[in-house]
């Protein structure tokens, strides 16, 4: 028996309708809640009729026949993709290096847990202090989200490694890294994708604000220029592109973990 | 087949240490542990001064299968991990061919209870593994998968090369690890309780099989048992252990003799080897009274 929208059906759900139909569905109730709740509250707030989906998907068609929304969420995820670089090249090592040294580990873990709580923005002025304004300050808070939870994954994931793999590759008389690079970093794998969709994710949250950092692009950056124009059926199209690109990085993301981690199970 | 039937042989029975007629002109044994004191440190004592291992001497050689029998918690499996390099050493020498080794050896395979195939690899590369690593001999690719052919056909999974460990049962998951080591043509296996997991059909052949691959590459073989009949179904030598500290207590020479046979390829390292492997299935009967021995021996180890 399977449930749907709270409903007892007595026959499965066929593959296709779950995979597709369902989530089209769900999307199709959101933008009726949505286009509601602009319609009743724009009675006593006028204003935030621009907010409707109308005004957005309008204003998303233009954006992206003019290449306004195009570039800036080029920006963006070409910032993106510096920051998981960065927070991939330091928690990658950092997170092995952890796993593999449990005195190390204990103790820089009440440090590493006291600034992981700081939250990524609270790091903005001294960001700005130290690279000024740019794209290197956003960098810099894209990294610093993203570094923790590969960080702990990667450092948990380690300890679990079956301690008879490493046992077999030294019995082949392997190398330190060779033990590292062919047995801990393919058993840990898994874990390190699963820890790169939540990385982005935190990143893509970070994003915006930190592209308030004296940035001139970036889909941040729209919208507080979007505010400041008053424009706000823009800024509604840059909330459908945000939301639309998150969507699609963990799509792909979690496509890709699958894909790269299934293994295939005796028949 | 070589020597005499196997349920024939003559039986020398002594006390571990005694050398036997002629041993000091035999070639240098594989592998020799001489005077091996262990013990593990900052643990709570699990023998009178916390001594797991005392004053182990022993030497195996090529063509030869050698069980350690013992109890458990006689210390069976931490000797092989100080044979094999795997356990640093405390006291006492290992030498391998003759020379000091306190690493694992490239000439030494090592086979553990679990497979431990790696799930990420399939079966084919799991196999080639050791051969890939750094100081591993330089072979070409086709060189390379050539011995990988050549060793799962050894252990009877050709064609499952591109299955992935998940897809092999555990007796062939065993088989599979047992080629990632035949591979690399060792010149002594240590294996510690390989075929303990499996059921008793799948051990039994698994049993034949490595006496058919010692037959046919003439590599010594040091296996670890608390089965007595695992003991005598393999062993061409049995050495008892006894425990608390773990010691050898005694040891059975010519339970069956060495059957060699013609090696498995021109290179391979059992180049001097002479005879046929269907003498090794031959070398499986039982014998009552050298189950009588050890069991008595092994009573007398449990209740001391």
């Amino acid at each position: 028996m399977t449930t749907v929208l709270g409903l007892r059906l007595r026959r499965p759900v066929p593959a296709l309708l779950q995979a597709s139909a369902l989530p089209a569905l769900g999307l199709l109730i959101g933008l009726g809640i949505w286009g509601l709740a602009v319609a009743v509250l724009g009675r006593s707030v006028p204003i935030l009729l621009e907010f409707s989906p109308q005004a957005g998907f309008a204003n998303l068609a233009s954006g992206l026949a003019s290449g306004v929304l195009v570039r800036h969420a080029g920006a963006s995820l070409l910032r993106v993709g510096v920051g998981l670089v960065l927070a991939v090249l330091v928690a990658v090592p950092l997170g092995l290096l952890l796993g593999l040294k449990r005195r190390l580990e204990l103790t820089t873990s009440a440090v590493f847990q006291f600034i992981r709580m700081i939250s990524p923005l609270s790091w903005m002025p001294i960001a700005v202090m130290v690279f000024g304004v740019g794209d290197l300050p956003v960098f810099f808070l894209l990294a610093i989200a993203a570094i923790w939870p590969i960080l702990l994954s990667i450092t948990t994931a380690v300890r679990t490694v079956d301690p008879l793999y490493i046992q077999v590759a030294r019995s082949f008389a392997a190398e330190p890294l060779e033990i590292v690079t062919r047995i801990v970093l393919p058993a840990i794998r898994p874990s390190l994708l699963a820890s790169l969709r939540v990385a982005v994710g935190l990143i893509w949250l970070v994003l915006v604000p930190a592209e308030m950092l004296g940035v001139s692009s970036g889909l941040g950056y729209l919208i507080l220029d979007c505010r400041d124009r008053l424009a706000y059926g823009e800024l509604t199209a840059a909330l459908l592109v945000i939301g639309l690109i998150g969507w699609a990085l963990d799509a792909l993301l979690r496509r890709f973990s699958f894909s790269a981690t299934a293994v295939p199970q005796l028949s | 087949m070589s020597g005499v039937p196997a349920a024939q042989a003559p039986l020398t029975v002594r006390p571990v240490g005694e050398q036997g007629p002629g041993a000091s002109a035999a070639p240098l044994p594989l592998l020799e542990l001489q005077d091996l004191h262990f013990r593990y440190p900052r643990r709570p004592s699990q023998a009178p001064q916390g001594k797991v291992l005392q004053g182990i001497d022993l030497a195996l050689e090529a063509h030869e299968i050698t069980v350690l029998l013992g109890p458990s918690g006689c210390g069976k499996s931490t000797l092989l991990g100080l044979a094999a390099g795997l356990i640093p050493r405390q006291q006492g020498r290992v030498l391998v061919a003759g020379k000091r080794s306190d690493a694992p050896h490239p000439a030494v395979g090592v086979v553990f209870q679990q497979p431990a195939l790696l799930p990420w690899l399939s079966v084919h590369r799991n196999v080639e593994f050791g051969l890939t690593l750094r100081h591993s001999e330089r072979l070409s690719p086709g060189e390379r998968r050539q011995r990988v052919q050549e060793a799962l056909r050894l252990v009877g999974l050709e064609g499952h090369g591109p299955s992935h460990p998940s897809q092999l049962s555990g007796g062939m998951a065993q088989r599979a690890a047992l080629a990632r080591v035949l591979v690399r043509r060792p010149r002594l296996l240590l294996l510690d309780e390989p075929f303990s997991a499996l059921d008793a059909v799948t051990r039994s052949g698994m049993q034949q099989l490595l006496q058919t691959i010692v037959a046919r590459t003439g590599c010594g073989v040091l296996i670890v048992t608390h089965d007595v009949e695992e003991a005598i179904a393999l062993g061409h030598r049995i050495v008892l252990m006894e425990r608390h500290p773990g010691r050898l207590r005694r040891e059975w020479r010519g339970v069956r003799d060495p059957v060699i046979s013609e090696p498995l390829a021109a290179d391979s390292l059992a180049a001097d080897s002479t005879a046929t492997d269907s003498a090794a299935a031959d070398s499986t009967a039982s014998n009552p009274e050298l189950r009588a021995q050890i069991l008595q021996e092994l009573g007398a180890v449990l209740e001391g």
